[in-house]
């Protein structure tokens, strides 16, 4: 049977029918779905049409209601009716499509551990910059992320204090802005309300914060790692 | 004895039936006054439909935002799938963001529209007060909900709030009750579920103030002038109704043409720009920004400013509504509102700059000499009463009105059919997967259908009111 439908040659009259049946298949469904709708909400909207007219009385109360002004009033109601049909339509469709096709989006959750992660290598850092990282623990001592800047100082001043690298919290203690180190002119800077703190131990030099950045304590493996072990 | 179903359509007969059983009757008999129908007494109601709008698109949101920090900042990231790649997407989070300046912004006015005209007066004093707290805690659902987004703008705004708790007294015990560890992981699905508690609360302080509105009814004419009542039932809600809809196809397409802005991703360790909060917040921000104490600028200050308000209607003598009659409360009005609007603009022009306090102070002080004196100028005269008017009318229509009801069945039909039109092409667009276009289209052709719908309207209902 199959095959004797496939070897003859298909008339127009097949090939319209193969359309129809195509739309109507499980693969084009959404557009089905889509005609189904407009036509149902519009339909739905035609049939009150047609019963609140079947139901007017010929002469309404209004006193110039003759019968110029009473088919007047008919289609009024039904631009009224279509149109909240339509409108409802027109919510509808866009909202059904969201819900059908809207993905939500996955992502990695941290395990909750607490080990303090290496920050990096001395030799990734160049002299006289800033490397940002993440403690796990607020300087109270409480659990959290608290973001924290290791600063390479430049060489005249590392040679003055005795020690290359420091590392502070980034949050400023004026408002918890994220302070960022400065090369060009030596300093930590906030750039909310323009504070200033010394790079080399962390106090304000000027601008509106009152006490000093806390300071990360740093541990420097053999092979040049460096890791935070927590706070001063 | 009468034939059955001669005198009313079936549907009229349901309508009346719904209307007596849901108890609602008492509604029907509801006489819009003239007064009334006055812009500025909109505002309240269109801050009531922005909330409406508000509630419907966050629940759609709460489908698909994930409230979690996680390695890369999850939450970010969803908002931006949500925003880009789920259909429509753009246009729920626009109309939320939209809807939500809006509905500050619409409070604001709606405030201001009762204050100055005095609409606290005896009975009212709690519908007043019901309004401040219910305004306050928008603002609050408001700063909760924006700071969810977790861009640069919102770890700002999360981070000078955790400060400002901790700053308070007793501020560390706080500060784990709102924000747990402070760890953004903890801290999104907190403010997430404050969020859609304290909007839960306000649609509860809103209905209150709906209710106490209901019982002493609207307010009658600042002036003295005896209200006029001139619009029936169903006459003035059909308007409200054609004005919804035309307003929610008005933001339909602006979120299409203007899809709502997300600002950067905020990962640790990496510089962003410095982030300004919302516009309604500039003022109390810019406060603390001239460096006095944080507690006494963010809390403080604003708390006095706001406390002379609430206790206004038993401040305010009242001998008359008209706002140039009443001293204390005009003067008083004119300078918290020139101080906000001050404040406002001075943090909108100095972003990420300190403001020195003795500037702020000198401004401050010369606003409030400046508004103070329009205001001692302003009820240096007191205004009598205003005779009441009423329009007369013989009941013959004027030529315009009936040029207008003659032809408003072809300005509908024509109105519906460019509306059905564009909703056409919408749905086109629609098919061919093209979201943006489509949501232009289909938020024209809300606007032109509501508009037909009015047209519809005035032709059906109102005839018999026009004159």
């Amino acid at each position: 049977m199959f095959h004797l439908i496939k070897s003859r040659r298909v008339s127009a009259a097949e090939h319209f029918f193969a359309n129809l049946l195509d739309t109507a298949s499980l693969t084009n469904l959404k557009n089905l779905g889509v005609l189904i709708f407009l036509t149902l909400v519009v339909g739905v909207g035609v049939i009150i049409y047609y019963f609140y007219v079947r139901s007017l009385k010929p002469k309404h109360n209004n006193p110039r209601n003759d019968k110029h002004m009473n088919s007047r009033r008919n289609f009024l109601v039904g631009v009224f009716v279509l149109a909240l049909a339509g409108i409802v339509a027109q919510f509808l469709l866009p909202l059904l499509e969201l819900l059908k096709k809207g993905t939500v989006i996955t992502g990695g959750i941290p395990s909750g551990q607490e080990t303090q992660p290496k920050i990096a290598n001395i030799a990734e850092i160049p002299p006289d910059s800033q490397v940002s990282f993440v403690l796990r623990r607020n300087p109270d001592g409480s659990p959290g992320q608290h973001p924290a800047i290791l600063i390479r100082l430049p060489e005249d001043k590392a040679a003055l204090l005795g020690k290359e690298f420091v590392a502070y919290s980034a949050v400023c203690t004026h408002l918890g802005c994220i302070v960022n180190y400065k090369s060009e002119e030596d300093i930590i800077f906030c750039p909310c309300h323009a504070g200033y703190f010394d790079p080399t131990n962390g106090k304000v030099i000027s601008g509106p914060p009152k006490k000093h950045l806390p300071e990360v304590k740093l541990r420097i493996e053999e092979n040049g790692d460096i890791y935070a072990e927590g706070w001063l | 004895m009468q034939k059955v179903g001669s005198e009313e359509s079936c549907i009229k007969k349901f309508v009346r039936w719904l209307i007596e059983r849901t108890g609602a009757s008492e509604f029907t008999k509801t006489i819009i006054p003239r007064h009334a129908l006055h812009p500025m007494y909109s505002f309240g109601g269109l801050a009531s439909l922005m909330f409406f709008l508000l509630a419907l698109t966050g629940i759609i949101q709460l489908m698909f935002y994930v409230p979690a920090f996680g390695e890369e900042n999850i939450a970010y990231e969803s908002v931006r799938h949500f925003t880009e790649s789920v259909p429509y997407g753009f246009v729920m989070r626009g109309i939320h963001s939209y809807a939500a300046t809006l509905m500050i912004l619409l409070s604001m006015l709606h405030f201001i529209r009762v204050y100055f005209t005095g609409a606290y007066a005896k009975p009212k004093e709690l519908t007043y007060v019901v309004g401040i707290i219910a305004g306050l805690l928008s603002v609050l659902s408001a700063f909760l909900g924006y700071s969810l987004r977790m861009d640069h703008i919102s770890v700002e705004a999360v981070r000078i709030a955790q400060f400002l708790v901790l700053q308070l007294p007793g501020g560390s015990w706080l500060y784990s009750l709102i924000f747990g560890s402070g760890a953004f992981d903890e801290i999104i699905p907190r403010f997430l579920a404050f969020h859609i508690g304290i909007a839960g609360l306000l649609a509860i302080v809103l209905l209150l103030h709906f209710y106490m509105i209901h019982a002493h009814h609207i307010s009658p004419p600042y002036d003295g002038s005896e209200p006029e009542p001139v619009i029936p039932f169903p006459n003035f809600l059909l308007t409200e109704l054609t004005v919804t809809v035309v307003i929610i196809g008005v933001l339909v397409t602006f979120s299409a043409a203007f899809p709502p802005d997300l600002g950067f991703k905020f990962v640790f360790g990496e510089e962003l720009p410095v982030g300004q909060p919302e516009w309604y917040l500039m003022a109390i921000y810019a406060l603390i920004k001239t460096g006095i104490d944080p507690v006494m600028a963010g809390f403080v200050i604003p708390s006095i400013g706001l406390s002379i308000l609430v206790i206004m209607p038993w401040v305010d003598p009242l001998y008359s509504r008209h706002p140039r009659n009443r001293r204390i409360a005009t003067t008083y009005g004119l300078i918290f509102l020139g101080e906000y609007i001050m404040f406002f603009l001075y943090g909108q022009l100095t972003p990420g700059e300190q403001i020195p306090l003795l500037n702020a102070l000198l401004l401050a002080i010369a606003v409030a000499l400046i508004m103070g004196y329009i205001g001692i100028k302003l009820t240096s005269k007191p205004v009598p009463p205003k005779k009441t008017q009423k329009i007369q009318s013989n009941g013959s229509q004027s030529y315009a009105v009936r040029v207008l009801l003659k032809n408003i069945w072809w300005i509908a039909g024509l109105l519906l059919i460019f509306a059905i039109v564009l909703g056409g092409l919408g749905v086109m667009s629609h098919l061919s997967e093209n979201y943006y276009e489509a949501a232009t289209f289909f938020g024209s052709s809300i606007i032109l259908m509501g508009w037909s719908m009015f047209a519809a309207k005035v032709g059906l209902v109102d005839a018999k009111y026009l004159v």
